[in-house]
C-alpha cells in the first residue's frame, strides 16, 4: 500500500502541466476555498472565486518553493489575496455580516455530546485548529475572524468592536498563540516547522 | 489590511494556513460536484493553448509568406504555375487546420480570453430538492461571434419540457438563443452563433417551457434580472 502523495510533490507535477495532480490538489483544497468564499461572497459567486484561484494555482505552481514552507500555507495565502481583492468591492457592513456568520459557525463547531478532543482528533491540523477556535474566548475568536477571514485591518477591528487598538493587537496575538499551542499538543511541535 | 497588520498573520502562517480547513469542516456550504470538471477543463484548455502557441505563431506567419509567394508566382505565372498551385493547396490545408482548432476551442476562446464579459444569472424559480439554487453565466467576447451560456443545478425538466435561453440587447430586442440540454446533475450549456463579432447583451433569461418553444414563456428559472 502506497502513501498518498504529498501536496508538495503534487504541486511540483502541476508545475509541469500534470492535470491529474492538479485534480488531486483540487480534491484536497476546493472545499475549504469554496466554504470560505461562500460565506464572504455567496455560493453562486464562490464558484467563480474557486475557479479563478485554482487557475492561478495552475499558472503559478512552478513558483512554489518548498524550502519556504508548506504548500497549504502558500496556496491559502494566494486564495486569501484573491478573496480580499473580491471583498474590496463590498462594503464594510457586508464584511461584518459575513464575519458574524463565520464566527457563529466556528463557535458552534462543538456540538452537544462532542468534546474538543473529539474534534481535534477528527482531521489532523484542521480539527485541532477548529477545536481551538471553538474554545477560544469569544473576543479573541472575533478578532481572528475579522482579521483573517474578512480581511479587516486591526484599526478597523478596533473601530467596529470599540476596543482600543492595543487590545485588538493583544487579542490577535493571544488567540494565534493559543491555537498554536493547541496544534502542538495535538500533533507535536514538528507541525509548525517549515517544509 | 496594512503591512503591520500582516506581521502577526505571517508569523503564524502555520496556524492561519489551517483556518480555511477548519471553517470547511463545520461550514454548511459544500462545493458543487460539477465545479471540478469545469475547473479541470479550463486548466486543460490553457495547457492545450500553451502547447499550440508555438504552432500558432508559425501558422500565423504562414499565410503571409504564402501570399508573398503567390504574388511572385503570379508575376511569373506562365513559368511557375505548377508551383503556385501547390503552394495554394498547402495554404488551404493550413487554414483548414486552423479553423478546426478554433472550432474545438471556441468555448474557451469566449469564456477564458482577455476581454471576456459575462452576465450572471440568479435563481428566480424552482430549485433541485435539497440543493442550492440554480445559477448561470452568459459569456461574450469582443473578438468572437458566439455567446456561450451555461447553467448549473437546474431542476430536471419533465419529458415534454425544455430549457430555452433568451437574450435581450441594449435596445430591448429579445432573441431566442436556443434550447439548453441538461445533464443528470442539472448542468447545461449552449453555444449561440450571433453571426457578428462583439455580441453584447443587457439581459438573459432561462425558461423552462414546452419543448419546441421559441418565445419567452413558461417558468422563469434563472435570470440576470432578479425579481
Amino acid at each position: 500500500m502506497t502513501a498518498d502523495p504529498s501536496d508538495e510533490s503534487l504541486v511540483a507535477r502541476v508545475g509541469v502541466g500534470d492535470v491529474a495532480a492538479f485534480g488531486a490538489l483540487y480534491d484536497r483544497y476546493a472545499q475549504r476555498i469554496f466554504a470560505w468564499s461562500a460565506h464572504l461572497v455567496g455560493a453562486a459567486e464562490a464558484e467563480d472565486v474557486v475557479q479563478e484561484i485554482f487557475l492561478r494555482l495552475w499558472e503559478r505552481a512552478g513558483q512554489f518553493d518548498a524550502r519556504r514552507g508548506r504548500f497549504s500555507w502558500w496556496f491559502m495565502a494566494i486564495a486569501r489575496h484573491h478573496l480580499m481583492g473580491q471583498l474590496r468591492r463590498r462594503s464594510a457592513h457586508q464584511r461584518l455580516i459575513a464575519a458574524d456568520e463565520i464566527e457563529r459557525v466556528l463557535a458552534g463547531a462543538i456540538a452537544p455530546g462532542r468534546t474538543p478532543e473529539d474534534l481535534a482528533a477528527s482531521q489532523e491540523g484542521a480539527g485541532a485548529v477548529l477545536a481551538g477556535l471553538a474554545t477560544l474566548p469569544a473576543e479573541q475568536r472575533r478578532v481572528l475572524v475579522l482579521a483573517y477571514f474578512a480581511g479587516l485591518s486591526q484599526s478597523a477591528i478596533a473601530r467596529v468592536t470599540g476596543a482600543p487598538l492595543g487590545t485588538v493587537k493583544k487579542r490577535t496575538r493571544l488567540g494565534l498563540q493559543k491555537l498554536r499551542e493547541r496544534l502542538a499538543e495535538t500533533l507535536g511541535s514538528g507541525w509548525t516547522r517549515t517544509g | 489590511m496594512r503591512e503591520e497588520d500582516m506581521d502577526d498573520l505571517e508569523a503564524f502562517r502555520d496556524i492561519t494556513g489551517e483556518l480555511p480547513a477548519a471553517l470547511a469542516m463545520t461550514s454548511p456550504h459544500r462545493v458543487p460536484p460539477e465545479l471540478r470538471s469545469r475547473v479541470l477543463g479550463l486548466a486543460q484548455a490553457r495547457a492545450g493553448r500553451a502547447r499550440r502557441s508555438t504552432r500558432s505563431t508559425l501558422a500565423g506567419s504562414a499565410p503571409r509568406i504564402a501570399a508573398a509567394a503567390a504574388l511572385v508566382l503570379i508575376v511569373g505565372l506562365a513559368v511557375w504555375n505548377v508551383r503556385l498551385q501547390q503552394g495554394l493547396a498547402d495554404e488551404r490545408t493550413l487554414l483548414q487546420q486552423l479553423r478546426e482548432n478554433a472550432k474545438e476551442s471556441v468555448i474557451f476562446e469566449v469564456v477564458d480570453s482577455p476581454g471576456s464579459q459575462k452576465i450572471s444569472l440568479r435563481a428566480v424559480g424552482p430549485r433541485r430538492p435539497g440543493e442550492d439554487p440554480p445559477y448561470g453565466k452568459v459569456y461574450t467576447n469582443p473578438s468572437q461571434t458566439q455567446v456561450v451560456a451555461m447553467a448549473g443545478r437546474l431542476p430536471a425538466p419533465d419529458a415534454d419540457q425544455e430549457y430555452h435561453l433568451y437574450l435581450t440587447d441594449r435596445s430591448g430586442t429579445t432573441v431566442h438563443a436556443g434550447p439548453v440540454g441538461v445533464d443528470p446533475l442539472g448542468f447545461g450549456f449552449l453555444i449561440y452563433e450571433t453571426g457578428a463579432r462583439d455580441p453584447a447583451y443587457a439581459a438573459a433569461r432561462l425558461y423552462l417551457q414546452p419543448a419546441g418553444s421559441t418565445s419567452p414563456g413558461g417558468t422563469l428559472v434563472v435570470s440576470s434580472e432578479p425579481r
